[in-house]
C-alpha cells in the first residue's frame, strides 16, 4: 500500500503528533492538560473523517473502495467459515442444478440440432391421419414414394430424406465385430442443413443411387474413437453389415443431422439400401413407413402455404396410386381407408417443440422449472442467512453509521460480500454442473447427443447471469436493511435486540422456503411412486433372467430372400441345440415373431380374421401382434396362462389340429360376452401363400404381454405354435443365475457354428425394461434430488432462524428463567416458533402442490396426483425436519442460565 | 489564555486559499502541520479559522503535486513530527498564485468600493 513514502500508519502518527503539539501549546497557554487535550481534539474535528479523506485522496476512489471492500468482505467471510461454506454450498447446488438443467433444456427444447444453418427455415415433415371415431395418428414417418411426391414442391428450397431410425449396424465380422450407429440419409441432407465436412467431402447425389459404389461419412467422434483421428482415413474402406464402404469425409463434432440421437456413420440412403439387400427394397412400397423428411422453406413461404401444397399433393398422389393398384391383392394397395383424412404439415426442426414432444423433454422442462424453484429457495436462504448475520452485526453497523460512515459505502460493502459469495458459488456450481451433467446425460438421457455442447459459452452466460441475479436478490435485502438503519435509533434498537419489521421479512422468507420444499417433495413423491408403479408393472412375463439373442449373418449374394431366411433359421436352430446345454441356461427357445420388450411383429391387413368380427377393432395399445416359438417358448418367457391351457408339444407338429392362444385384452375386446375357448381365428400364413387357412381353435388365454415397454394401454396379442419350416427371428434364453455372465458363452456358441455368423447381439431383458421406465426414473431422480436439496436448505434455514431467535431473546429467556419458568416451557417456546413456520409452509405448499399437480398428471404412471401416502409422507418428513432443526436451538434455550444471560446483555 | 477572538467572529477559509497560505507559511522554513496552523492563525491575528482536520488533506494534496516535500523530524519540544518544506516547484507556484490572488482581491475590492461606503 505504501506510496509516496506516506502510508496510513504514518498519517495516523502525524495526526497524533499534531494533537500532542497542539495540546502542549494550549498547556503552555495555561490550560489544564485535560482541557487542552479536549480543545486540541475539538479544533481538529473528526479524526476518522480526516483519515478517510486522506485515504480517499490517494487513488481512484471506487477502485480503492472496491479493493478495500473485497478485502473486508473476504476477512469477514473467512472469520465465519461455517456460515461462508453453508452459503457457497447452497449456491453451488442451486446454481449447479440449474446449469445442468439449462444444458438439457437448451439441447432438447431451445437450440436446434448443431451445425444447422438458418435453422428457422428448416422444418420436419409430419403426417396426421384422422378419421371419424378413429384414433388420430400423428407421426413423422412417411413412405419413400410419398417423399418423392413432395420432393419438388415450389414451397421448398431443398428437401432431404433419411431413415426414421438410427440403427445399429455391424462393423467388421466375427469375434471383432462392433456395433455402430448408422443413419441412412439422402445426399441432399448435408446441403439442406447447410453443414460442412471437417475433412474430405460428403457423398454426392450421383453416389446415392442403387448400385453406386458405396460411400460413407464418419462422425468426428466416431473417427476419434475408432480410428484415433487417423488423417489417412479418407479413402479407407470399412465393412459395414454386408457392404464395403469407402470413407469420403468426416462430419463436424456434434453433428446429428436434423435429430438429436448420436450417429457414428452416415450412409447414402439408396446406395446403402441396395448394398444391403441387393434390391431397391422399400423405395417403391407405399406401405413401408420408414422415412423422415426435413425441408428448407423458400424464404417468404409461410408454413401454412407449404402445408396446403403438401397435403393437396399427397392426397392426389395417394388417390392416383389407389386407382392404379385397384386390381392388386389387398395388402399391396394400402391406400387410406375411406374415412381417413390425411394431412401433411411441417413443424419446427426442434422436435421437442413439435406437435408431440417426448416425455423426456416434458420431464426435462419440469425438472428445469423445479431447479429454478430450488435456486429461489437457495436465494431465500442465503438472503436469510445474510439478514440474520446482518442483524447480529447490527450494533457494529449502527456504531459505524453513528460515527458518520457513508451509507452508500455500507450498501456497497453488503453487495460486495454477496457478490463474492455468489461468485464463489458460481465457480463451485460449474464444477457441480460438470459432474451432474455427465451423470444426467449418460444415465438418464442417453439417447441424445450432448457432445460438443458441454460447458459452452451459453452455459457460462447463464451461470454468470444467475449468479448476478442471485447476488442482487440475496444481497439487496440485507444491504437495504443496513443502509436504512438510522444511527442512534438503530443503536438503541440493536442493544435491545428488537427488530420486528425484519423478523416479519425473515419469517416470510422462511415460510416461502418450507412451502417450496413441500411442493418439490410432493412432486418427488409422485414421481417415485410412478417409478415404483412402472417397475412393478406386470409385463406379463418374467423379464429379469431373460436374454434375447439376435443373429446377423454374412449374406451370400447368390441367395434370394427366402434362401437367406432359411439359412438364418438353420443357424438359429443349430445355436439352440448348443445353447440349451450351456451351464447356467435354464431353458431356451426360438422366437418366430414378436420377442416381447425387444421386437414387435404385427399381422398384415387381412392376415388375421375372426369369424363374425370384421374388421378387428383397434385398441389404444395397438395390435394384433403375433407370438410364436418352439415348444419351450411360453415356459422360457414365463408367461402365465389364465384360462385354458398352453400349447402341447404335439401341437408343434404338422398335421395336428391348428390351435392358437390370445391375450386377455384380445379375449375381452373381440368376444366381450362369449367364452374365448369356444372361438377360433383364421390366420393366413404369408410364408405359405395360397395355402388354405383352417380356423384355429383357441385353447388358452394368456396374460397381457408388454410390447416395447411399460404402458397402461394393452395391445391385442395372438400366439400360435411354430410349425417346422417357419422362419426364426430370434432366440430367447432364460438364465438360472446371473444372465450377464452367460453373454460371452452364448456369443461364442453362435460364432462357433459357422463363419457365416457376422454379429450376435445379446440383450438383457432387465436392461431393456430399465430403458422402458427411464422417463420416470429421470423424473423421480431429478425431483427427489431437488426435493431433498430444497428440504436440506430449508432445514438449515429454519435452524439458523431459530438459533438466531434464541440468541436475540437471550435476555427475555434469561428473565423468564430467573422468574422460575421451567425448562420444558422454554423448549416449548422455541418449538412453537418452529411449528408455526412448518405449519404455514405445509398449508401453503399442499395447496400449491394440489393446484399444480394436474399439470403433472400426463407424466405420471399409475398414481393419482392427490395420492394420499405421498402427501402424508411429505407432511411427516417436514414435521420431522422441523423438529430436528428446532432441537439444537431448543437445547440452547433450555441451557440458558438466568445469571449469565442477564450479565452478557 | 491567549487573546483569542470568539469562534463566531472568525472567518472560515475560502475554498482553495488554504493551499496558498500553507505555501506562504513555508517560505520561512520547514514546519510541521501544527506549526503551520498556528502560524496562519497568528499571522491573521486569529481572524482566520483553520480547521486542523482539513489541514492534513491539503498538505497531502500539495505533497502529491510535489509543491512541498516532507520528512520526519523532531519539534522544539522534542516531539516527533512530520516537517514540510517548500520545493522549487512550490516556490514558483507560490509566486504565481500570490500574483493571481492579489489581482483577484484588488478586482473584488474595486467592485465592493472603499470600506465604510
Amino acid at each position: 500500500m505504501g506510496r509516496r513514502g506516506h502510508n496510513d500508519e504514518d498519517f495516523a502518527h502525524e495526526i497524533q503528533a499534531h494533537l500532542e503539539l497542539e495540546t502542549d501549546r494550549l498547556i503552555r497557554d495555561g490550560m489544564s492538560p485535560e482541557d487542552a487535550r479536549a480543545a486540541a481534539y475539538r479544533a481538529f474535528g473528526n479524526v476518522a473523517r480526516t483519515q478517510e479523506r486522506f485515504y480517499e485522496s490517494r487513488r481512484v476512489m471506487w477502485l480503492s473502495h472496491a479493493r478495500y471492500d473485497v478485502r473486508f468482505a473476504m476477512r469477514t467471510l473467512i472469520k465465519s467459515p461455517g456460515f461462508t461454506v453453508a452459503i457457497i454450498l447452497t449456491l453451488a447446488l442451486g446454481l449447479g442444478a440449474n446449469a445442468t438443467m439449462f444444458g438439457v433444456v437448451d439441447r432438447l427444447l431451445v437450440s436446434s440440432p448443431q451445425h444447422l444453418v438458418q435453422p428457422d427455415q428448416l422444418r420436419h415433415l409430419y403426417l396426421e391421419r384422422r378419421g371419424a371415431g378413429d384414433l388420430g395418428l400423428q407421426s413423422r414417418r412417411l413412405t419413400y414414394p410419398d417423399f418423392k411426391d413432395i420432393e419438388r414442391l415450389p414451397a421448398f428450397a431443398s428437401v432431404a430424406a433419411y431413415a426414421a431410425d438410427v440403427v445399429a449396424w455391424t462393423m467388421g465380422s466375427g469375434s471383432d465385430a462392433r456395433r455402430v450407429q448408422v443413419q441412412q440419409a439422402s445426399a441432399s441432407l448435408f446441403p439442406t442443413l447447410g453443414v460442412r465436412p471437417v475433412r474430405g467431402r460428403f457423398y454426392a447425389v450421383e453416389e446415392d443411387v442403387p448400385g453406386a459404389a458405396p460411400t460413407a461419412v464418419l462422425s468426428e467422434e466416431f473417427w476419434a474413437r475408432e480410428f484415433e483421428r487417423d488423417p489417412g482415413i479418407i479413402g479407407r474402406v470399412v465393412q459395414l453389415n454386408r457392404g464395403r464402404y469407402e470413407v469420403v469425409g468426416i462430419a463436424p463434432t456434434g453433428f446429428t443431422g436434423a435429430e438429436l440421437s448420436p450417429v457414428d456413420v452416415w450412409l447414402p440412403l439408396r446406395a446403402s439400401a441396395f448394398a444391403e439387400s441387393g434390391r431397391g427394397a422399400g423405395f417403391d412400397d407405399r406401405g413401408q413407413w420408414w422415412i423422415r423428411a426435413v425441408v428448407r422453406l423458400k424464404s417468404g413461404v409461410t408454413s401454412d402455404a407449404a402445408d396446403a401444397q403438401l397435403t393437396a399433393t399427397h392426397i392426389a398422389a395417394r388417390r392416383a396410386y389407389a386407382k392404379a393398384s385397384a386390381g392388386l391383392p389387398e395388402h399391396a394397395g394400402r391406400a387410406y381407408a375411406e374415412h381417413e383424412v390425411p394431412r401433411l404439415f411441417t413443424a419446427s426442426v426442434i422436435a421437442a417443440r413439435g406437435p408431440s414432444p417426448s416425455t423426456t423433454s416434458a420431464i426435462s422442462l419440469w425438472s428445469a422449472g423445479v431447479s429454478l424453484v430450488v435456486l429461489l429457495i437457495a436465494c431465500a436462504n442465503v438472503a436469510n442467512l445474510l439478514l440474520v448475520r446482518g442483524i447480529r452485526g447490527q450494533r457494529e453497523l449502527a456504531l459505524r453509521v453513528a460515527l458518520g460512515a457513508d451509507r452508500r459505502r455500507l450498501l456497497a460493502q453488503s453487495m460486495t460480500e454477496a457478490a463474492l459469495l455468489a461468485g464463489a458459488g458460481a465457480l463451485a456450481a460449474l464444477g457441480v454442473s460438470w459432474g451432474s451433467s455427465r451423470m444426467v446425460h449418460a444415465m438418464l438421457i442417453p439417447d441424445v447427443a450432448f457432445s460438443g455442447s458441454g460447458i459452452g459459452s451459453r452455459l457460462l452466460v447463464f451461470v454468470s447471469a444467475a449468479a448476478v441475479i442471485t447476488t442482487l436478490f440475496a444481497g439487496i435485502l440485507p444491504a437495504v436493511q443496513a443502509s436504512r438503519t438510522a444511527g442512534t435509533d438503530a443503536l438503541r434498537a440493536a442493544s435491545r435486540g428488537n427488530s420486528s419489521a425484519r423478523s416479519t421479512l425473515r419469517g416470510a422468507l422462511m415460510v416461502a422456503q418450507i412451502t417450496l420444499s413441500v411442493v418439490l417433495l410432493v412432486g418427488a413423491g409422485l414421481f417415485v411412486r410412478s417409478l415404483w408403479q412402472a417397475l412393478d408393472t406386470d409385463v406379463g412375463f418374467d423379464y429379469a433372467p431373460i436374454l434375447a439373442v439376435f443373429l446377423e449373418e454374412n449374406a451370400d449374394p447368390a441367395r434370394d430372400r427366402v434362401a437367406q431366411q432359411r439359412r438364418r433359421t438353420e443357424l438359429y436352430r443349430a445355436a439352440l441345440a448348443r445353447i440349451s446345454t450351456l451351464p447356467g441356461v435354464r431353458s431356451a427357445t426360438l422366437s418366430a415373431a414378436t420377442t416381447p420388450l425387444f421386437t414387435r411383429d404385427g399381422f398384415g391387413p387381412g392376415e388375421l380374421r375372426v369369424p363374425g368380427v370384421d374388421p378387428i377393432p383397434r385398441v389404444p395399445g395397438g395390435g394384433p401382434y403375433k407370438y410364436s416359438g418352439t415348444e419351450d417358448f411360453f415356459a422360457t418367457l414365463g408367461v402365465t396362462v389364465t384360462r385354458g391351457r398352453a400349447f402341447e408339444p404335439a401341437e408343434f407338429q404338422d398335421g395336428t389340429e391348428p390351435v392358437a392362444m390370445v391375450n386377455e385384452t384380445f379375449a375381452r375386446t373381440i368376444w366381450p360376452d362369449r367364452d374365448p375357448l369356444a372361438q377360433c381365428i383364421q390366420y393366413s400364413d404369408p410364408d405359405r401363400k395360397g395355402a388354405p387357412t383352417p380356423c384355429r381353435r383357441i385353447v388358452g388365454v394368456f396374460k397381457d404381454l408388454a410390447s416395447f415397454g411399460v404402458d397402461e394401454r394393452k395391445p391385442l396379442q395372438v400366439a400360435y405354435p411354430t410349425l417346422r419350416d417357419t422362419y426364426v427371428k430370434g432366440l430367447i434364453v432364460r438364465a438360472g443365475g446371473d444372465p450377464a455372465s452367460l453373454i460371452p458363452s452364448i456369443r461364442q456358441a453362435f460364432l462357433g457354428i459357422s463363419s457365416d455368423v457376422r454379429f450376435v447381439e445379446v440383450a438383457s431383458g432387465a436392461e431393456r425394461f430399465n430403458r422402458a421406465v427411464r422417463s420416470w426414473r429421470l423424473g423421480s431422480t431429478m425431483f427427489t434430488a431437488f426435493g431433498l436439496l430444497a428440504l436440506l436448505v430449508a432445514a438449515v434455514g429454519l435452524y439458523s432462524n431459530l438459533a438466531f431467535g434464541i440468541a436475540q431473546r437471550r435476555r427475555e429467556l434469561g428473565i423468564r428463567a430467573a422468574l422460575g419458568a421451567n425448562r420444558q416451557h422454554l423448549v416449548r417456546v422455541v418449538m412453537a416458533q418452529a411449528a408455526r413456520f412448518v405449519a404455514a409452509g405445509l398449508v401453503l405448499g399442499t395447496a400449491i402442490a394440489l393446484a399444480a399437480g394436474r399439470f403433472l398428471e400426463r407424466l405420471l404412471f399409475g398414481v393419482a396426483v392427490t395420492d394420499l401416502p405421498v402427501y402424508g409422507l411429505v407432511i411427516f418428513t417436514l414435521i420431522a425436519a422441523g423438529g430436528l432443526a428446532g432441537l439444537i436451538p431448543a437445547w440452547r434455550a433450555m441451557s440458558i442460565h438466568a445469571k449469565t444471560a442477564l450479565e452478557t446483555e | 489564555m491567549s487573546p483569542q477572538k470568539a469562534e463566531q467572529e472568525r472567518i472560515a477559509l475560502l475554498q482553495g486559499t488554504l493551499d496558498l497560505l500553507i505555501l506562504r507559511t513555508l517560505v520561512f522554513g520547514p514546519q510541521h502541520g501544527q506549526g503551520i496552523a498556528r502560524a496562519i492563525e497568528q499571522q491573521a491575528e486569529d481572524t482566520l479559522l483553520v480547521d486542523h482536520g482539513s489541514l492534513y488533506p491539503a498538505l497531502q494534496r500539495l505533497e502529491a503535486r510535489r509543491l512541498i516535500s516532507a520528512e520526519w523530524g523532531t519539534s522544539d519540544n522534542n516531539r516527533r513530527a512530520r516537517f514540510y518544506t517548500l520545493t522549487r516547484v512550490g516556490r514558483t507556484q507560490l509566486v504565481a498564485e500570490t500574483r493571481h490572488w492579489r489581482r483577484l482581491a484588488a478586482a473584488i475590492g474595486r467592485i465592493l468600493g472603499p470600506e465604510g461606503a
